[in-house]
Order: structure tokens, then C-alpha cells, then sequence
């Protein structure tokens, strides 16, 4: 099993009386290469779950196995290590540095990598990603003079450049025009296919949770399969 | 791409935010270095007067009102090999153009060949007549080359002036002189041994001629030497030093077969008469007085000498009187004779004493028993031809003097008519100048020099107070630990240096704040934190570089401002325009260092708080504040705090300490402070207590607020500091003229201060004094004694060790000023009686002005000032009370008859204080200007003397005004931050309630109503506890409180923020920027 999420529970505290049960003692596994939809209401605790997953945020109890490794119990330095190799992650804006190019802002994961080789390798994958998503012509400029979904496609490729198993999207098109959300799902799906990529989507996007291989729900704190 | 350059593109990207920021830090940092390259120019401009004042002097000697022979120099110089001169510095008075200009106290400087050699002055000359004088002195007396200049100039005596019998006319020897030249200050025109910046007014003569106007032969009271051979000059002086230098003189005495020794003083020095009336040399000690009257059963002989007898067997009350004086008097053996004379107390006060005495032997007036050096030698008595020229500085009644006695007189001069014993003699006639007028030393079988030599063995220049003084180590180290401007500087901007830290901040808040996703997505890329935060802080690091080295260009600026306003509008601090900048590298180095790393904390602080938030939650740019406990502690420390500062009042309330300002000032700060915590945590409570249905304009407020608690928080804090602060500092100016005639007033409710070049030796209380000085009006005058020092008051920026002392009849005082500190057991109700209390082991009280001993000497009320009495004995003056601000700022007063106690060769005062009608102020000082004309008088309002002090401490609080406004500026500019940022913030909240219907009008209102909440929550808290560290002011009579300059301030404060508040939103309002921001949602 590539993931499996054990147990996992989260709460949030406003103050001493006011106590919210997001997540309850979610469990969920997630092989290698498959397409995941997470789905649910408003606050229902969609994006705590994929933080989690993503090692952003932690449980309050629970395990997060990946490849039966409990990446819980990591510290600081290798979450960083493990998200930099592992994780991928495209959010609903696509966070890109306003003072670096298209360019640039796609190799900002290489920054942290030391093994040159390693490096090397990032960044030739990313000039190839900027090609298949069809923005290469635009590499030299800055997200202020991009559109919306070159942006977010630029956001893909950053995400992918240091070719991790995970990625995560956390409603990923959900600030995006129609035409653009569906090029940008086309582009999500033809990585899954293509580089086996495990895709775990957030999402309140029915037709984009239709075509994944597994869509769960999410409602007060509990997860279910959609059968 | 690599790391260097991504920091470069974020720099260059972000560069409005950078530069504003690197302003922010070059602020700081001109402030920080600017203050430290003031005090770096002001020591070296104290270092530069120190050379200019001492030339190459290294040493001096000498002891206060003692001369010697000049000729002490080349002696000096052969021994130790390296130049010394001899000086003989005097005082005078100057004038030209008839009196047109006149300067009341100006140094005149009898100088020898070697001056220019020890002073390392090659270009001066000393001419041979004439006299050079200082180019201030020049200036203020309008005189050139070859004008003619009047001095007069107090008279040269070896003698102390009120010592029995010595003359008090021709105190002043006047003389015209041509001006021969004009010292520059590279040629000594600066010379002066006292520690102070000002320049004195010097006027320069040969020794030789000076000593010729004095009509002394080669006198000097002080040895200029240059060298560094401190240990061989101390061991060569008592080697070197002749009998002429202790002013002693030996000669055989034939008929007595004696060798006898006087003092050119007339009185012997205690000290000496102590050790030579020991062994070895064993001398006799002898003691002649002039008596008034010598009578027996009706008849009298006036005006006569009377000696004492060692070893004659007589007892108390036995005489032994000469034929002469038996005849005259028609007695005989076992007969009563009365004698009458004088006791010459304080300031000439005159007592006549009479004491009976039984005649045990006559003898015959020859022979040893008349001997006529047995009169000690009194000028105007002993050197004139006749009885009715008699100067003796007691009255003559010249129609006593009988036909016989001027005949006795040319024959016979002053020998002795009678005799009593030593021991009788100084019971009646010993004084503070001494107990005997001669030594005899039965020792005839010895030569002079032998003599010489057995008396040179046994007594040290020391023993009379002459002192090897290290002057220019002292020099140096007096302007090096004198007033330190850069803490001084430092200390008043602190709020302008506090304002620009807290605008960092601010300024990098804000940019973090806009950049806060950032940091969430280099984490979610893979970033470590500890990477996020180095890529951070280097690129704080390069704008904290940038921004000093620019703020090191503007601390010259600053610095270069600060001395033009010092040497102008601020000139009471420093007065001397001799101020030069001296830029030291290791200030900028310093300087640079502390900005850089200051603005690297500030940096670093505000991206671990920060840093410490979850990811995701840096993700939606959300900063979270959940240290409930933290907040809970603050609180707590809050009350404890406050309560402390309330308690701190109430205390010295109770325990009298009434008008402490240092414990008002800490208990306003304490209040400050407990107000600021309370804030923090009412801005960190998320919950605002309001009915969580009903929506109003308030609500809205409050919520905003809290929503950004730590900018809320620092812009009240830097209001809240700013009021106090600038608040506390303005109600602190002193009026300069308020209550000036109260006795618990600064003046002591003295009309005059007066300061006299030559000394008054009489009391100016006496009626007949009075009336022989032309004093007619009705009004009282309180003499003080002066032992001179160096001026300790805030008008002296060196460092003073031993300040003058003033000598003060403490019973003069009572009630007059007022103490802000005393020992406990100083008398509560007159504390001034104290002055009298002595405790042994010449430990006396002083009282000193608190500046004085806080500032001048760096000492606290308890404390032991030490000096050298006139004996040279160790001298402990304990401060047993401090003064509010009072006219005697720069100097430590001591009970009157302490200071004759120790320094009892000093004669008369030289300071008085005038009580009178202020309307009669004209007509008193015109009276006493022509009464004391010769005197050198200076007359000053007492009012306008302290004000002289006063304006000094508002110079520094106008400074202080000054650069905390411009702080309040920087704190306005931090407020205009928050607001664009708060605006910025909320783009979409005010596009959204433009597009439901608010008008720019009402947002406007509900912005400006946010801001002024917080700008009234730092003002009231600042006012608050500004009125309660200001609270000794109000109640205090000296300074005269405006309401008015308090209100002035903070109405400027209130239009100063809200104008910014006004002018972004407004600006904000009308940008379509605004709207935009709804066609993202």
C-alpha cells in the first residue's frame, strides 16, 4: 500500500468551551498510481485531511503510513525532505512567486535538493512539463502577465518537477474558468496516467470527482467510500 | 537558478518595500551612530581644549594662597633634567577706554623664560614690557596691539589678609599696561589650569615685572614642569625646597645667643611650629602680641608688645614687665596690671579682651630683654618711621599716642614692654594662623647653614598642603569620563531611536505580511523552515546592510546638525564654540554593528513569531495567538506592575520624599507599563462582550482591531510612549524667573549673587563697616568663604573630582532652599544646622546641589568627598543633604567655622548673597558697585544666575522635545503602515461594503474611528502616566507647570495622526484599486 491513514482524528479549539471534531478516526489506504477523490460539504474538514496527508498539518492522533513508514513520528528536516521528494501539491490559487518567472518559480523546489545529478534531473523534467502543458513559450514571464490557467498549470508543473509519487490538489480548479478547469484536469489525469502519480484530489467538483478511481466522502468528520 | 539569485530577485522585486524598510533601519541608525559620533567630537574637542590649556605641562606645583621663591624652578629643573617654569598666577580685574569696557575676573599670569619651553609654545614671546593678553579678552575689551589696558590686580601677600594686625588697605595694585600682543589659542592664549571648557580671560606679563607691580622679589605660587618623571620631581621638590620656600627665615640672635627663626606670615604654621618644637631640633616656641592697652591703677601705656617666656617659672597669671614700662606705669613687684587687646575672629570681627596679671619681676630693658626681633614682622607697623603711620589693620586711637611712645617707638621700636608665659600667651593670643611669631633654637655653637639644614631635615612641603598635581593625566582623564554625549545623545533620542526600531518592525510586518503565502509555499515545496528562515533573514540582512550604510552618511548629517545647533541655539550645554567633529571609525564601526544587528533581531523576532504558525495556516496568510498562558501571565504582571507604581507614590508621599522626580518618573513608567500589558491582552481577546446578534459600528471596530492585535498593540505602545515622554519632558521645563523670591526657591530668596576678585574682609552687616563702605540701604548681606576648585555645576562638561567649597554660616540659611535628598539624621526641621556637627577624624558634613553630586560628581547624598585641608591632611566631606536646583550648582558648602578650621589662611569672602525688595534691586546693586568697586565686584540676580543653570537643563529638555518630536513623527509614519496595511488587508471587505451600498463617506468614518481609537488609547495612557511622573513638578514652586505647552502637545499629536489617518483612507477610498479587488472574488 503506497498510503494508509490510521485512526487519524483532528479538533480545533477556538477557546476553553467551544471544541470542534473535524476529523474521527478516519481511516483510508491509497495504492500506488490511483486517482482519489475527496468530496464533501463546506468545513467538513477536506483540506485538514489532505494537510495531513501532505504532512502541512498533524493529527491529534493516528498514523500516516507511507509505504508502511509512519511519517508521523518524522522531524522537522524530514518532512521538509520527504515533501520535497514525495509530495507534490496544487492548490486552489496557484501561489506562484510574483518576483520569479514562469521559469524560475518551477525550479524553486530544486533549490533545496544539494545532489546535483538529483538536480539535473529536476530540472530537465521541468522543462519537458512546461512543454507538455503547453506553456513553454511563456517560461520567461512573470505570473503577473499570465492568465489564471497558465498559472495554474505552471503550479502542475512546480508540483511535479521533483517527480513525486503524491500529488496533492486541493480544489484545483476550483478558481478557474470552465475551459480552463477542464484543460487543467485533462493535464491532473495524463500525469496519473502517464508517470503513475498518485493523485489525491479535494475537490467540490462532481464531474472532476467522477473520474477518479475512488471518491470518498467526507461529512462530520467521517469518511465513506462511494460506492 | 540558485539560491543567490533567488534573494536577489525577491530583493530587487520587493524593492519599495525594501527601501522603505532599509529607511526605516537608516534612521536608527543615524540616530545610534549620530549620538556616538557626538560624544567621540565633543571629548575630542575637551581633549583638544586640554592641549590647548596645558600646552606640554605635564605636572604642576604648588598649595593654595602659598608662595616661593622662583628660583625653585631652576633648582627643579637641575635636578630632574626636563623644563619647569615658575608662574605666579594672580587675580584682577580689567578695563579699557576709561572703564568703557571691563571684564570683573580675569587671570593675570606672571610668566618666565620658560614657559614657551615647558608649554612647547615656540612662538610665544614674552615680552619684556607690556603684556599679552587672550583674544576673548581682546575682543570683549575692544583692544589692539599697542592699546593701553588698566588691571588691577589683587595684591600678592604672603601673609594671610586677616591674619592679627596685617593692614587691609591697598588690596589692589593697579597698572596700565601696552598690549604687546595677542594670544591666539595655539599660543596659550587658553593657558589655565582649571578643568573647564570655557576659555579664561588671560592677560600675560613677565614674572620679573609682575613681581615688581607686587613688591615681591621673585615670587611664584606655581611650577609649570614638563616631564614624565613623576616619582623624581615628588623626590627632588623636599630635597631642593630652602627655607625662602616655606617663607622661613633664620637668624642668630646675639643677644639671646639663639638661633631664631620666623615666618615671612608673621603667625608660624602649626605644622612647623609642631616639628620643630620636637626633637631633634627642640625649638622654643615664642609668641608676641599687640596689646591695646597696658594699665595698673589709673595709668595706662597704650599700643605695646608683649612676648611670652619658656621655662621662667611664671605661672597663669604672673607678668614680667620691663623698668620702662614700670615707670611708666608707676608699679611695682606684686602689683595688678591689666592688659587689653584684641581677638580677631571671622571677617575682622573685633573683641576686645582684658586680663589681670600680678608683676613677678621687672627688669631692666637692656641686655636680653631688648630684643627687637622679638616683633613679629608686620607690614605698616614694623616698617614705618613712627606710631601715627601705623597701618595695623585693628583701630589706633592716635590720641592715646603719647609723646614717649613715639620716642620709646624710635628707640626702642616694638621691643617686648612685658612678658607672660608661653602657655598664657597662647592661651589668649593663639588664632587659626598659629600659636607663636618665632622659634628659638638654642643651638649657637652651629653655622646658618647648619641650622638651615637641621630645620629643611624635618619638615616637608607637604606639611603645608604643596602638592605634585599630575595635571594633564587629570586633564585627560577629566574630559574623557566628563559628560558622555553619546549616552547623553543616546539617552534623548531614545524615543526617536525607539519610534525608527518600532517602524523596522512595523515595516517588515507588513512586508512579511504581504509576503506570508510565500512562506507557505516554499514550505509545501519542500523548503525546511530553517532554509525558509536563512533565505529570509539574508535578505533582511542585505536591506539592514543597505539601510546603515546609508544611515551612516546620515549620522554625519545628524552629528553635523547637532553641532551647528550646539554651537548656536543650544550653546548653554557646551559653552564653548570650540566644538569640532572628530568622526572615529570605531564609532562607525560600532555604530553600523548595532544598527545591523538590532535590525537583524528585529527581524529575526518578528519571523520566528512568525515561523511558528502552521504551515497551512501561513498558507492562508492567517496568524494565529493562542498563548492563553503567556497572556494570563501578562496580566497578572500587569497589576503587579501598576500596583507597584500607585504604592510607589503613596510611599513617598508617606516617607516625604515628596518631590523625588527619579521615583515619580519610575512610577509613571511602572504605570505605563501596567497600562501597555493590559492593552496587549485586551486587543489579544478575540471575543469582543458585545450581543453577537446585533451588528453595529462598534463591533466592526473592535473586531478589526483584535484582528491585528500585535500592529494595534505597537502603534498605541508608540503613542503611549510618545505622550509620556514628550508629555513628562515639556511639563518638566523649568520657568527660569517663577518664585524666584521664595526662600524655598533655587535663590533661597536672595535678591543678589555676588562674586568679588579681591576679597571683602570685613562683615558687610557690621554698622561701622557699613558705614565706613558708604552702605547706607537697609538690607542683608550673607558673606561666604571660597576655597577654589574646579566648577562642578552642569555648565562644566569635565569630569570634577574636588570642587570648590564655599565656607557658609549655616544659621544664614535657615529655611532657605529646599532639600530633595538628606541623610537620616540631618535635623528635620533645620536641616542646615547639621553643617556644625563634627565628626572627628576630620570628617565633616557638606551639603552640595543634587545635580552637583547626581551629574558633576557622580556620587549620592551619604557619600565621601576627600580632599587635602591647608595642613595637608586628609579632608572627608560627607554630603548629608542634596539641594533642588539652586544658585550654588558647581560648588559643596560646608559650615563656616569647618572651613576655617581647615583652611584657615583663607581670608574674607569672595561670594555674597544680597537680601532685599526687588523693587530696590537697581538702587542696591548701583550702591554696592561704588561701595565695592575695588573689589572686583560681579553682580548677578540671583534669579538670573540660577536661570543660567536652569536654561542648561532646558536646553537638554528642548533637545529631547526636538528629537522626540521628530519620533513622533516616525511613530505617525508607523501609524500610517498600519492603517495602508490594514486597508490593503481589507480591499475586498471595503469593495464589498462599497458595493452594498456604504458611502466612501461612511467607511471612511468607520476607518478613521478604528485608528483615533487606537490613537486615543496611546495618548490617554501616555497622559495618564506622564501626570503622574510629572506630579512633583505641579506641586513644585520652582517650576512653574503649563497646562497649556502639555495641551499644545497633545492636540499637535491628536491633528499629526489623524491628518495621516484622513489622508491615506481617503486616498485608498477614491482609488478604483478598491473595486478591482471585488473581480477576483
Amino acid at each position: 500500500m503506497l498510503l494508509s491513514l490510521k485512526n487519524i482524528s483532528k479538533s480545533y479549539s477556538s477557546n476553553a468551551t467551544e471544541h470542534r471534531q473535524v476529523l474521527s478516526d478516519i481511516n483510508l489506504e491509497i495504492k500506488e498510481g490511483y486517482r482519489v477523490a475527496i468530496v464533501g460539504p463546506s468545513g467538513s474538514g477536506k483540506t485538514t485531511l489532505l494537510n495531513i496527508i501532505g504532512t502541512l498539518d498533524k493529527p491529534d492522533q493516528g498514523q500516516v503510513l507511507y509505504r508502511e513508514e509512519d511519517i508521523s513520528q518524522l522531524d522537522n528536516q524530514q518532512l521538509a525532505s520527504f515533501r520535497s521528494q514525495v509530495i507534490g501539491f496544487v492548490f486552489q490559487h496557484h501561489y506562484l512567486l510574483p518576483q520569479c518567472t514562469l521559469w524560475e518559480n518551477i525550479l524553486i523546489p530544486t533549490l533545496p535538493i544539494r545532489d546535483r545529478a538529483l538536480k539535473n534531473q529536476s530540472t530537465d523534467r521541468g522543462k519537458e512539463l512546461l512543454k507538455r502543458t503547453g506553456i513553454w513559450a511563456q517560461r520567461h514571464q512573470k505570473p503577473g502577465e499570465l492568465s489564471g490557467g497558465e498559472c495554474q498549470r505552471a503550479a502542475v508543473v512546480r508540483a511535479l518537477v521533483n517527480s513525486p509519487t503524491i500529488l496533492l490538489a486541493d480544489e484545483p480548479t476550483g478558481a478557474l474558468d470552465q475551459r480552463n478547469s477542464e484543460m487543467l484536469a485533462e493535464i491532473l489525469f495524463e500525469f496519473n496516467q502517464s508517470d503513475k502519480i498518485t493523485l489525491i484530489m479535494v475537490t467540490h467538483d462532481m464531474s472532476l470527482a467522477a473520474k477518479a478511481d475512488e471518491i470518498y466522502i467526507l461529512k462530520d468528520g467521517n469518511l465513506a467510500l462511494q460506492n | 537558478m540558485n539560491i543567490r539569485q533567488f534573494i536577489i530577485k525577491t530583493l530587487t522585486f520587493y524593492w519599495r518595500q525594501n527601501l522603505t524598510l532599509s529607511l526605516g533601519i537608516a534612521i536608527s541608525t543615524a540616530v545610534l551612530t549620530g549620538a556616538l559620533i557626538v560624544g567621540d567630537s565633543i571629548q575630542y574637542s575637551l581633549s583638544k581644549i586640554v592641549q590647548l590649556r596645558l600646552g606640554e605641562i605635564t605636572h604642576t606645583f604648588s598649595a593654595v594662597d602659598r608662595y616661593f621663591s622662583a628660583s625653585l624652578a631652576f633648582r627643579l629643573e637641575n635636578e630632574i633634567g626636563d623644563p619647569v617654569a615658575s608662574l605666579l598666577m594672580l587675580e584682577g580685574m580689567a578695563s579699557s577706554q576709561g572703564g568703557k569696557y571691563q571684564i570683573p575676573r580675569v587671570q593675570v599670569l606672571g610668566v618666565d623664560q620658560k614657559f614657551p619651553l615647558v608649554t612647547g609654545s615656540p612662538n610665544f614671546i614674552l615680552p619684556r614690557s607690556g603684556a599679552l593678553i587672550s583674544r576673548n579678552l581682546a575682543d570683549r575689551l575692544n583692544l589692539n596691539e599697542n592699546d593701553e589696558l588698566l588691571i588691577r590686580i589683587k595684591k600678592l601677600s604672603v601673609i594671610p589678609l586677616n591674619a592679627p594686625f596685617v593692614s587691609d588697605a591697598d588690596l589692589v595694585t593697579s597698572v596700565t599696561l601696552i598690549i604687546a600682543g595677542i594670544l591666539t589659542d595655539e599660543n596659550m592664549g587658553r593657558f589655565d589650569l582649571k578643568n573647564i571648557q570655557t576659555a579664561p580671560y588671560n592677560i600675560m606679563l613677565s614674572l620679573e615685572l609682575l613681581n615688581e607691580l607686587m613688591d615681591t622679589g621673585g615670587k611664584a605660587n606655581y611650577l609649570l614642569i614638563s616631564s614624565d618623571k613623576h616619582s623624581e620631581i615628588e623626590t627632588a621638590l623636599p630635597r631642593i625646597f630652602s627655607l625662602e620656600d616655606y617663607n622661613l627665615k633664620s637668624h642668630f640672635n646675639a643677644l639671646q645667643n639663639s638661633w631664631d627663626v620666623t615666618s615671612d606670615r608673621v603667625f608660624m604654621d602649626p605644622v612647623i611650629q609642631e616639628v620643630l618644637t620636637e626633637e631633634p631640633v627642640s625649638a622654643e616656641a615664642i609668641l608676641t602680641y599687640f596689646t591695646n592697652s597696658i594699665s595698673s591703677s589709673g595709668r595706662e601705656t597704650p599700643y605695646s608688645f608683649v612676648s611670652s617666656l619658656e621655662d621662667t617659672g611664671l605661672a597663669l597669671n604672673e607678668i614680667v614687665i620691663t623698668d620702662w614700662l614700670a615707670e611708666d606705669l608707676d608699679a611695682d613687684l606684686d602689683d595688678t596690671i591689666a592688659l587689653e587687646y584684641f581677638v580677631i575672629g571671622a571677617l575682622r570681627a573685633l573683641e576686645e579682651k582684658l586680663e589681670t596679671f600680678v608683676i613677678k619681676r621687672i627688669v631692666s630693658l637692656s641686655g636680653k630683654w631688648a630684643d627687637a626681633s622679638l616683633m613679629p614682622p608686620l607690614p605698616g607697623l614694623t616698617d614705618v618711621g613712627n606710631c601715627r603711620d601705623w597701618e595695623t589693620g585693628v583701630p589706633i586711637d592716635l590720641e592715646k599716642i603719647r609723646e614717649k611712645d613715639e620716642a620709646y617707638w624710635d628707640t626702642f621700636r616694638g621691643i617686648p614692654k612685658a612678658y607672660v608665659s608661653y602657655r598664657t600667651a597662647r592661651n589668649l593670643w593663639s588664632n587659626r594662623f598659629g600659636e607663636s611669631t618665632a622659634l628659638r633654637i638654642n643651638s649657637p655653637g652651629v653655622s646658618a647653614a647648619e641650622i638651615d639644614n637641621s630645620i629643611l631635615e624635618v619638615i616637608q612641603p607637604k606639611d603645608l598642603g604643596f602638592r605634585v598635581q599630575e595635571v594633564r593625566s587629570q586633564a585627560d582623564l577629566a574630559a574623557k569620563s566628563g559628560v558622555d554625549f553619546s549616552q547623553l545623545f543616546l539617552g534623548l533620542s531614545f524615543f526617536l531611536l525607539f519610534a525608527s526600531l518600532l517602524l523596522t518592525i512595523l515595516l517588515f510586518s507588513l512586508n512579511t505580511s504581504t509576503r506570508m503565502d510565500q512562506l507557505g509555499t516554499l514550505s509545501f515545496l519542500g523548503f525546511t523552515r530553517r532554509k525558509i528562515k536563512a533565505l529570509w533573514l539574508v535578505e533582511g540582512l542585505l536591506v539592514a546592510i543597505a539601510g546603515s550604510v546609508v544611515g551612516l552618511w546620515m549620522a554625519i548629517g545628524y552629528n553635523n546638525i547637532v553641532f551647528k545647533a550646539l554651537n548656536t541655539i543650544w550653546l548653554p550645554i557646551v559653552r564653548t564654540s570650540s566644538l569640532e567633529t572628530d568622526i572615529s571609525i570605531s564609532s562607525l564601526v560600532l555604530g553600523f554593528g548595532i544598527s545591523v544587528l538590532i535590525s537583524f533581531l528585529a527581524i529575526l523576532i518578528s519571523l520566528n513569531r512568525l515561523l511558528k504558525q502552521p504551515v497551512h495556516q501561513l498558507q492562508i496568510q492567517k496568524v494565529l495567538d493562542n498563548k492563553k498562558r503567556a497572556q494570563a501571565i501578562r496580566n497578572v504582571t500587569a497589576y503587579i506592575v501598576g500596583i507597584t507604581g500607585i504604592s510607589l507614590v503613596i510611599w513617598s508621599y508617606w516617607q516625604h520624599v515628596f518631590q523625588n522626580t527619579i521615583v515619580f518618573f519610575a512610577s509613571g513608567a511602572l504605570l505605563l507599563i501596567s497600562f501597555l500589558l493590559l492593552v496587549h491582552g485586551l486587543f489579544h481577546r478575540k471575543k469582543v462582550k458585545m450581543d453577537p446578534m446585533a451588528l453595529k459600528a462598534q463591533r466592526l471596530i473592535s473586531q478589526n482591531i483584535t484582528n491585528n492585535p500585535r500592529q494595534s498593540f505597537l502603534v498605541v505602545a508608540m503613542f503611549a510612549i510618545g505622550t509620556f515622554i514628550i508629555v513628562a519632558t515639556g511639563a518638566h521645563r523649568q520657568d527660569l524667573f517663577s518664585n524666584a523670591q521664595e526662600k524655598t526657591s533655587g535663590t533661597g530668596g536672595f535678591l543678589l549673587y555676588g562674586t568679588c576678585t579681591v576679597p571683602i574682609l570685613n562683615n558687610l552687616n557690621d554698622p561701622k563697616v557699613r558705614f565706613i563702605s558708604g552702605l547706607e540701604k537697609d538690607y542683608q548681606i550673607v558673606q561666604l568663604k571660597e576655597y577654589p576648585g574646579d566648577d562642578a555645576s552642569c555648565l562644566n562638561l569635565n569630569r570634577t573630582i574636588n570642587p570648590g567649597i564655599l565656607g557658609v554660616e549655616p544659621e544664614a540659611m535657615i529655611g532657605r532652599y529646599h532639600f530633595v535628598d538628606k541623610i537620616p539624621m540631618l535635623h528635620g526641621e533645620n536641616p542646615w544646622s547639621s553643617l556644625h556637627t563634627n565628626w572627628g577624624g576630620n570628617v565633616i558634613p557638606a551639603i552640595a546641589d543634587q545635580s552637583v553630586i547626581q551629574w558633576g560628581l557622580g556620587l549620592k547624598v551619604g557619600d565621601t568627598l576627600q580632599y587635602r585641608n591647608e595642613q595637608g591632611e586628609l579632608l572627608n566631606l560627607k554630603l548629608v543633604g542634596g539641594l533642588a536646583n539652586s544658585i550654588f550648582q558647581g560648588s559643596i558648602l560646608i559650615a563656616s567655622d569647618h572651613f576655617l578650621t581647615h583652611f584657615p589662611s583663607n581670608s574674607g569672602s569672595t561670594i555674597f548673597l544680597v537680601e532685599g525688595e526687588t523693587e530696590e534691586q537697581k538702587s542696591i546693586v548701583a550702591e554696592l558697585q561704588n561701595s565695592l568697586r575695588d573689589h572686583g565686584l560681579d553682580l548677578q540676580a540671583s534669579a538670573e544666575r540660577l536661570a543660567t543653570f536652569n536654561a542648561v537643563q532646558n536646553t537638554y529638555l528642548s533637545i529631547f522635545l526636538i528629537l522626540g518630536g521628530l519620533g513622533l513623527i516616525l511613530g505617525t509614519l508607523g501609524l500610517a503602515v498600519v492603517v495602508a496595511r490594514n486597508l490593503l488587508n481589507r480591499k475586498k471587505e471595503l469593495g464589498i461594503m462599497q458595493a452594498t451600498g456604504f458611502s466612501n463617506k461612511l467607511i471612511l468614518s468607520l476607518i478613521t474611528q478604528e485608528h483615533l481609537y487606537l490613537l486615543f488609547t496611546g495618548v490617554g495612557i501616555g497622559l495618564i502616566s506622564a501626570i503622574l511622573a510629572t506630579l512633583p513638578s505641579w506641586l513644585n514652586s520652582n517650576i512653574d507647570m503649563s497646562p497649556k505647552i502639555v495641551l499644545i502637545l497633545i492636540g499637535l499629536i491628536f491633528l499629526n495622526g489623524t491628518l495621516w489617518i484622513l489622508w491615506i483612507t481617503r486616498r485608498f477610498l477614491t482609488d478604483e484599486k478598491v473595486i478591482n479587488a471585488l473581480r477576483g472574488e
